[in-house]
């Protein structure tokens, strides 16, 4: 094998055109994404950053957890239920992700002692698994590289606004006004709808709130038509999904935990089209009915209920506190009567609380 | 570790730190070791010991076998590495395999046969560093090269991170004597190897995994019939993302490589612009194809005994080639189609006198685009899960689902048309180019601005730092 050689060129002047580009690509891109709204507020929202929570359930056992997709990741304050209860939860809720492969794995970790706050949102909860299952077995095995990738990003995130999965430049031109050719595709979805601080405390990204044209493009995904050769969920894969639930919910409980299943605000249509396919006498009440667990519906709460949604599924940055401060009452509310209710620790199934 | 991921720059950083301090050459190369043996531990420490043992079996018996005379001895011996590296593989890799093919085997002669749970993680580059520690005893079974007298350099031969994990699958004697005095890059090679990690990046991180993915998943995930060009701008995406992930690889390994002063093999030469099957394969993963040739196909026979007995070997070299890619028989077809290729390519030249390549350029590229169409249908079988898959892709692509509704959308479809593009034309133009002869007929600044217009790229495009898909093999 021959030795390689460099080609023969002036290499400290390509290094420094090299260097004058790099600097004023990425300075030029910061300063536009600042534009599009981002901020060094987020810290982004990455399968490593979920695996690092996972990771701390195992460290600190007993602590509140909090899975199920972007409502209860979005409209749960983290840090302010922390200064009500004396302990933050940990929170892996994830976007679009299904909560039952993260209830299964905290059923399966004898670390998990404690409150399971199951974020339910029927679309997402009664589909497949989906990148739930990846997600959980990943952050299981995650390397070692990939922690230290994180520690670094956290830093980095922290001066570059850039930084952020969601915003890079092919997903940034998916979103050019051109012909389309499908009837789904980035074009049409909010290429960002939350940013995420300390220990993944996820809030609405404001320009949702602020740019009533963002909004109503980011309110237009939960009505596109569903992904091509998406299947209904059957009525026995349904009885299926609760059976994998109770043995969850049982699981837990046995060790002395307690899962609480939460239904957070949405409006019409999108709750239109949720109730439809999903009625909640066949779902929730079943669901509930068969666990044995204590469930909280928003709409049956008197404060819950006055809460409305920015767009159609997620709750304004500033409802966040009140919404919390109720849920937190409400779980207190729901773990204090199932103290005082007959219980069968051998087979671990309370009799069902509801409101 | 991956290249490109953040611990990588750090990691980088400190390598190359204590590779430029006034240390002494064997302290150095000590140094090299154990970092190499910490990249490969961010992945998962425990494998290791697997390493070791590979380096340690393979020194011993290399060293073994030159001492013995006796050909029966020898080749004992060579038994016994052969069993120790092939079964360390077999087991990890295609472990699971065999069961389940053993109870599909057993399932049809009525003996049900539930195999037990297999859950074993394949260790990270197995298939590589066995092939790198192999290629040392069969270089000395076969005499062609004496072992080694230095084992940290052997040790850091099997290890040394830049082809560790992934190749180029380095030989004794690319690697071995560049050990043996101290070396450090001039200026010029160690920016030169920084505009190599750039450019591998750039086809990883952009190219690969910005641009080609996205479509290639779709394509190959979904779940309904496609229009043909869904289909075919699926497999061809792949076809582009494969080689801009591998091929990024091998590219920022030798850059890495060449900041510290070592050379590694060139691994790619613009393989879609191959006219023919053989050329493709002199193109496409240099240093496995070489490897097989040199270990299997040219000790099974070669082309020394007549046509039939070079068409088996071929198959055999291919089939076993598509194996090694992963225990899935997809891939075992994957490296059929490959072989029949060959051997049908051969068996025309044979029977019509074809010589070499074809002089106008218009049959020149009919020729290069009708090869690069026909490796596109092997790509199906090597990136679709299943034969049911592959077959309703291939289905798609020949027009059977004509009133099927697109799913790749207008933006997506447009940039990976343009990519690939870009890749064919380039392959095109630079089939007989060096790079560096082209760099060095350029002014400074343009090289500087491409580098600086990748390097960006590679920055904005910031992602999850995902695997390359070839650590799976």
């Amino acid at each position: 094998m021959a030795e390689r050689a460099a080609p023969p060129i002036v290499w400290v002047r390509a290094l420094v055109v090299a260097l004058v580009i790099i600097v004023a690509g990425v300075a030029t891109w910061e300063v536009a994404m600042r534009r599009e709204g981002l901020s060094t507020r987020d810290l982004g929202d990455g399968n490593s950053a979920w695996a690092r929570e996972r990771r701390r359930v195992d460290a600190a056992p007993g602590t509140p957890v909090i899975i199920g997709s972007s409502r209860l990741l979005f409209d749960v304050d983290t840090v302010l239920w922390g200064q009500l209860t004396g302990t933050p939860p940990i929170q892996l809720s994830r976007a679009g992700t299904n909560p039952r492969p993260m209830l299964t794995d905290l059923a399966n970790d004898p670390k998990v002692t404690g409150l399971v706050v199951v974020g339910y949102d029927p679309l997402v909860f009664w589909r497949a698994a989906g990148s739930a299952t990846k997600l959980v077995a990943e952050a299981r095995k995650e390397p070692l590289y990939k922690r230290i990738d994180l520690a670094v990003y956290d830093r980095l995130a922290r001066v570059f606004a850039f930084l952020d999965g969601s915003m890079i430049p092919t997903s940034w031109l998916e979103h050019l006004d051109v012909p389309q050719r499908t009837a789904r595709g980035g074009f049409n979805q909010p290429w960002k709808l939350s940013e995420a601080g300390e220990r993944r405390d996820t809030q609405m990204w404001p320009r949702v709130e602020n740019d009533p044209d963002y909004r109503q493009r980011a309110a237009a995904i939960w009505m596109l038509p569903p992904p091509p050769g998406t299947k209904p969920t059957s009525p026995a894969e349904k009885t299926g999904f609760i059976a994998a639930a109770v043995r969850d919910v049982n699981a837990i409980r046995a060790r002395g935990g307690e899962v609480v299943f939460v239904r957070s605000p949405s409006d019409p249509p999108l709750l239109t089209l949720e109730n439809k396919l999903h009625p909640r006498a066949l779902t929730w009440d079943r669901l509930l009915v068969a666990t044995g667990a204590p469930g909280i519906y928003w709409a049956d709460d008197p404060v819950l209920a006055q809460f409305h949604t920015v767009e159609l599924s997620h709750l304004r940055r500033a409802d966040r506190a009140p919404f919390t401060r109720r849920l937190v009452e409400l779980i207190a509310q729901l773990r204090a009567s199932r103290a005082k209710l007959p219980h069968d620790r051998s087979v671990g199934v309370p009799a069902p609380v509801r409101r | 570790m991956v290249f490109n991921s953040l611990t990588f720059v750090i990691f980088f950083l400190v390598v190359v730190g204590c590779h430029y301090a006034p240390l002494p050459w064997r302290m150095k190369k000590f140094n090299l070791l154990i970092f190499s043996y910490l990249f490969y531990a961010a992945w998962n420490p425990p494998f290791i010991l697997l390493l070791w043992a590979s380096t340690i079996v393979d020194w011993w018996m290399a060293k073994l076998i030159f001492r013995e005379q006796r050909p029966a001895r020898r080749k004992r011996l060579l038994v016994v590495s052969l069993a120790l590296n092939l079964g360390m593989l077999s087991y990890f890799k295609y472990g699971a395999f065999a069961l389940k093919n053993w109870a599909a085997l057993m399932g049809t002669i009525g003996v049900v046969y539930t195999p037990p749970a297999w859950d074993i993680v394949l260790p990270i580059g197995i298939s590589f560093y066995t092939f790198v520690t192999l290629s040392y005893t069969l270089d000395v079974y076969l005499k062609r090269a004496k072992p080694g007298n230095s084992f940290l350099d052997f040790a850091l031969f099997v290890t040394y991170f830049p082809h560790l994990v992934a190749g180029p699958i380095v030989r004794p004697i690319d690697l071995i004597p560049q050990f043996a005095r101290p070396r450090v890059a001039t200026r010029a090679l160690f920016l030169w190897g920084l505009a190599l990690i750039t450019l591998g990046l750039f086809q990883k991180v952009v190219v690969a995994d910005a641009i080609l993915s996205p479509v290639a998943n779709d394509v190959f995930g979904a779940a309904n019939p496609l229009p043909p060009l869904d289909a075919w701008a699926g497999v061809v995406a792949f076809s582009g993302q494969i080689f801009a992930d591998f091929a990024g690889y091998s590219t920022c390994a030798i850059g890495v490589s060449l900041c510290l002063g070592f050379s590694l093999p060139m691994n790619f030469r613009y393989p879609y612009a191959a006219i023919g099957f053989s050329d493709f394969w002199r193109r496409w993963h240099i240093s496995l194809s070489t490897w097989l040739r040199d270990y299997l196909y040219i000790p099974l026979g070669g082309n020394r005994h007549g046509h039939w007995q070079t068409y088996r070997n071929l198959m055999i070299t291919m089939l076993l080639g598509g194996l090694w890619h992963g225990a899935n028989w997809t891939f075992v077809v994957w490296g059929g189609l490959h072989g029949a290729y060959l051997s049908t390519e051969r068996f025309l030249r044979a029977r019509y006198g074809w010589e070499g390549e074809p002089s106008g350029l218009a049959s020149r590229l009919l020729l290069a685009l009708g090869t690069f169409g026909l490796i596109c249908i092997t790509w199906v079988f090597f990136r679709a899960p299943d034969f049911s898959a592959a077959g309703h892709l291939l289905r798609d692509m020949v027009g059977l689902s004509l009133a099927a509704p697109p799913i790749i959308a207008t933006v997506p479809l447009a940039l990976a048309a343009t990519a690939m593009a870009a890749m064919l034309t380039l392959h095109w133009r630079m089939r007989d180019v060096d790079l560096e002869d082209l760099v060095a007929r350029q002014p400074a600044w343009l090289t500087g601005a491409v580098i600086g217009v990748m390097a960006t790229a590679v920055i904005l495009a910031q992602g999850e730092g995902g695997a390359f898909i070839y650590f799976q093999f």
